[in-house]
């Protein structure tokens, strides 16, 4: 493929991210992958262990991408941005208590974060909700399952959804509204 | 977030126009100021924001294992796992990454082929070594830990020739000795894993003892040694070593 050597600078590909482009999401984690893979197997993981890592840091990228909180300095910033995640992340589950013994890992990786504690809350609220978002995701029903994604991710209009599918476009909305409210309840269920 | 608060549907789906920048300038300046004069609206703008991002974010999470096998494997043999299987099948391979899986597909193939009983026996039962724990923070014996590291990701052939280079030092080490064998047998040179694995054995207190002629004995079996294969699997004494045992048919 290659796509991504096309997309001239970082500002493109934020963009191209931010419009969930499926092309430019692929290409990123093809290239970017197996630096974290030999990263977490050279600090004491395994090959599932680092597909796990990465792709939570993939979304944890993909989120703060969405949500503007993340600024490109360089040509290659979206790439080390990526695997400064994946780093963190597989440090933070060699420090958890599975881990005691790797006392390698000293707790200064995150003392250049200068942020207030109400800060870090809020974050850290909004990181629980959206898990939790996700998590209820899986368990809807295929129909809304591939009706909120074809509407949200992949920017399908309503008419072109219910051409695909089994109900008419004017029922699309109202199903759609649904399928967001039992969404909603699936996702307070769980917290 | 008020989580009590069910936004009707006529609101949500104006919150969304906004939020997508379908509205035109005026509606959308109107709606601005409206935000700006009630801190519940902002609250529920931000609300439907956010379950906007769970959704998509949902939405690229169930493709992430699919741009996982995209990823160049290290290894031709991955091909073969993608055509006409269903998506269990695939997912089931991807979500077992060590290398014994991909061996074992092999060995699958194999098996239905035209192989000597003794082959298929080989085949049926020749998982590589998982590998040993890689803590690069340990100092000494570091070129061998990277070497390791390289082993893990499949890639045997570098594996092999940083190990080569260390065995000059340790010529009789039983660890080296034992991963170059087996290495080599992964990498289908058998007289080299056969030489490796029988210089390995030579240590007779290492801890490595039983898996070292565990792997002599598939590397005989895949020679068509029966008897010298079954020699070494009672060497062993493994549980892996005695069920091959019981299937050789001679």
């Amino acid at each position: 493929m290659g796509k991504i050597r096309q997309i001239a600078n970082q500002f493109e590909l934020i963009a191209a991210i931010k419009a969930n482009n499926e092309d430019a999401l692929k290409e990123l984690y093809r290239v970017n992958y197996r630096k974290v893979e030999v990263f977490v197997l050279k600090n004491s993981g395994s090959v599932p262990q680092a597909k796990d890592v990465f792709q939570d840091a993939f979304l944890a990228m993909y989120q703060n991408i969405k949500a503007d909180k993340f600024i490109p300095e360089n040509e290659t910033a979206l790439q080390g941005y990526l695997y400064q995640i994946s780093k963190n992340k597989w440090r933070d589950v060699l420090r958890s208590s599975r881990f005691k013994k790797t006392a390698e890992f000293i707790d200064n990786v995150h003392e250049t974060e200068d942020i207030s504690d109400l800060k870090i809350i809020e974050e850290t609220e909004q990181q629980e909700r959206l898990a939790a978002t996700m998590e209820a995701f899986k368990k809807l029903g295929d129909e809304c399952r591939e009706l909120l994604t074809q509407f949200y991710f992949n920017k399908k209009s309503l008419r072109e959804i219910s051409e695909n599918a089994k109900y008419a476009e004017a029922s699309a909305r109202n199903k759609k509204y649904r399928c967001i409210q039992k969404l909603k309840e699936l996702a307070l269920a769980t917290t | 977030m008020n989580k009590n608060s069910n936004i009707p549907q006529a609101e949500f789906e104006t919150i969304e126009r906004y939020i997508n920048r379908a509205m035109d300038s005026q509606e959308r300046a109107a709606f601005n100021t409206k935000i700006n004069e009630s801190p519940m609206l902002a609250a529920q703008v931000e609300e439907v924001k956010e379950t906007i991002l769970g959704i998509e974010s949902a939405a690229l999470s169930e493709k992430l294992d699919e741009f996982h096998q995209e990823i160049n494997p290290v290894q031709k043999l991955q091909g073969q796992e993608t055509e006409g299987n269903s998506n269990n099948f695939r997912k089931r391979f991807i979500s077992i990454a060590v290398a014994a899986s991909i061996v074992l597909v092999l060995g699958v193939f194999w098996y239905n082929s035209n192989g000597s009983s003794s082959e298929k026996l080989f085949a049926k039962h020749f998982t590589p070594d998982p590998g040993l724990p890689t803590t690069m923070s340990t100092t000494d014996n570091y070129d061998f830990y990277e070497a390791m590291v390289d082993y893990k990701t499949k890639d045997y052939k570098t594996a092999i020739h940083k190990w080569e280079l260390i065995l000059d030092e340790k010529p009789a080490n039983d660890t080296l000795n034992y991963f170059l064998g087996v290495a080599n047998l992964v990498e289908g040179n058998d007289e080299k894993a056969l030489s490796y694995l029988e210089k390995a054995a030579n240590n007779n207190n290492s801890f490595l003892k039983s898996d070292i002629y565990f792997y002599l004995g598939l590397t005989y079996l895949k020679e068509n040694n029966n008897i010298a294969a079954k020699e070494s699997f009672k060497v062993s004494g493994s549980d892996k070593s005695l069920k091959i045992l019981s299937e050789i048919k001679e």
